[in-house]
């Protein structure tokens, strides 16, 4: 959980050029029709922690801010960012790349993507801007890839596009599994 | 497409009439919502041929109703202007990535609303 403690053999740092040589990262087959992929595809909201690419349900997401600062709260992970002030109520962050055990992408900006208002509002640092994309059935991988031990048993599947890995999440499953280990810390 | 009946939405009873004062004025035909939820179900209804959407509203917010009209097959060519005090790059891109066609930052001018929807059409 210590950034200070990742090195480059991390293997979650690793996970997209490994995969990128993966047979599994193939296109599995060229597309039946235009009209059949078009059926195919599903469109996901797409946000990366680091080398970690998620996606959630097209219609996740609240709002997207620049982090803004955040007060620390004793006895919480270190990933737990602490508690900011958007416009008077109080949102939780997340440095999700950390709660992931990941290294952020220096190169990308930082955002706080916040989910859900009032008392279940959630914000998650995330990587770059997050983006809607479609994803087509043929992108799908046949086996799950490596994942960080945090997504255990909250991955429905994973897809593939130019070396990138995009996990499909149960995002509140997520955010319950987030919770549960800021209440046992 | 011309534009001639255009929804607006504000969860502000001030804002809305302003707004809609000012777009009514111009010639167009205004109907109203004051919500992200009634918005999605006016664009459905009513079919305007444009919406001005406030961002800042309790419940499904400016984005979130923006993303629901947009992503919809039976409205997705309805162009939507959001209308906020949320002025920050962040915001406009975020109402792009939502599928917004234009973005107005709070306090407005009845010509950047004109301007805008005339952009539209």
């Amino acid at each position: 959980m210590n950034p200070s403690a990742q090195t480059h053999e991390s293997p979650y740092s690793l996970v997209s050029p490994i995969m990128a040589l993966d047979e599994e990262l193939l296109a599995l087959s060229s597309a039946d029709g235009a009209e059949k992929a078009a059926q195919d595809t599903t469109e996901w909201l797409c946000v990366r922690f680091g080398p970690i690419g998620l996606l959630l349900p097209a219609t996740a997401g609240r709002e997207l801010l620049d982090p803004p600062p955040a007060a620390r709260l004793p006895h919480t992970p270190p990933w737990f960012a602490g508690l900011a002030n958007v416009r008077g109520a109080l949102v939780p962050m997340v440095d999700t790349a950390s709660a992931l055990d990941v290294q952020h992408d220096a190169e990308a900006r930082r955002y706080l993507l916040v989910f859900h208002h009032g008392d279940e509002a959630l914000g998650l640092i995330v990587d770059g801007l997050p983006r809607r994309q479609g994803f087509e059935e043929t992108e799908r991988l046949r086996s799950l890839p490596p994942h960080p031990p945090l997504l255990d048993g909250l991955l429905a599947g994973a897809y593939g596009r130019s070396g990138q890995i995009w996990f499909e999440i149960d995002i509140e499953g997520f955010f319950r599994t987030l919770a549960q280990r800021i209440a046992q810390a | 497409m011309a534009i001639r009946k255009v929804l607006v939405v504000d969860d502000s009873a001030t804002d809305l009439k302003n707004l809609e004062q000012i777009v009514s004025a111009a010639g167009y035909q205004v109907i109203t919502a004051t919500s992200g939820e009634s918005a999605v179900a006016k664009t459905k209804s009513e079919h305007p041929d444009a919406v001005m959407m406030d961002v800042l509203m309790q419940g499904m917010n400016g984005f979130q109703a923006c993303r629901a009209i947009t992503s919809d097959p039976e409205t997705k060519n309805i162009p939507v202007v959001l209308v906020s005090s949320k002025g920050q790059k962040t915001d406009k891109i975020w109402g792009a990535e939502q599928g917004a066609k234009g973005y107005v930052t709070k306090p407005f001018t009845s010509e950047q609303i004109l301007h805008e929807l005339k952009a539209l059409g």
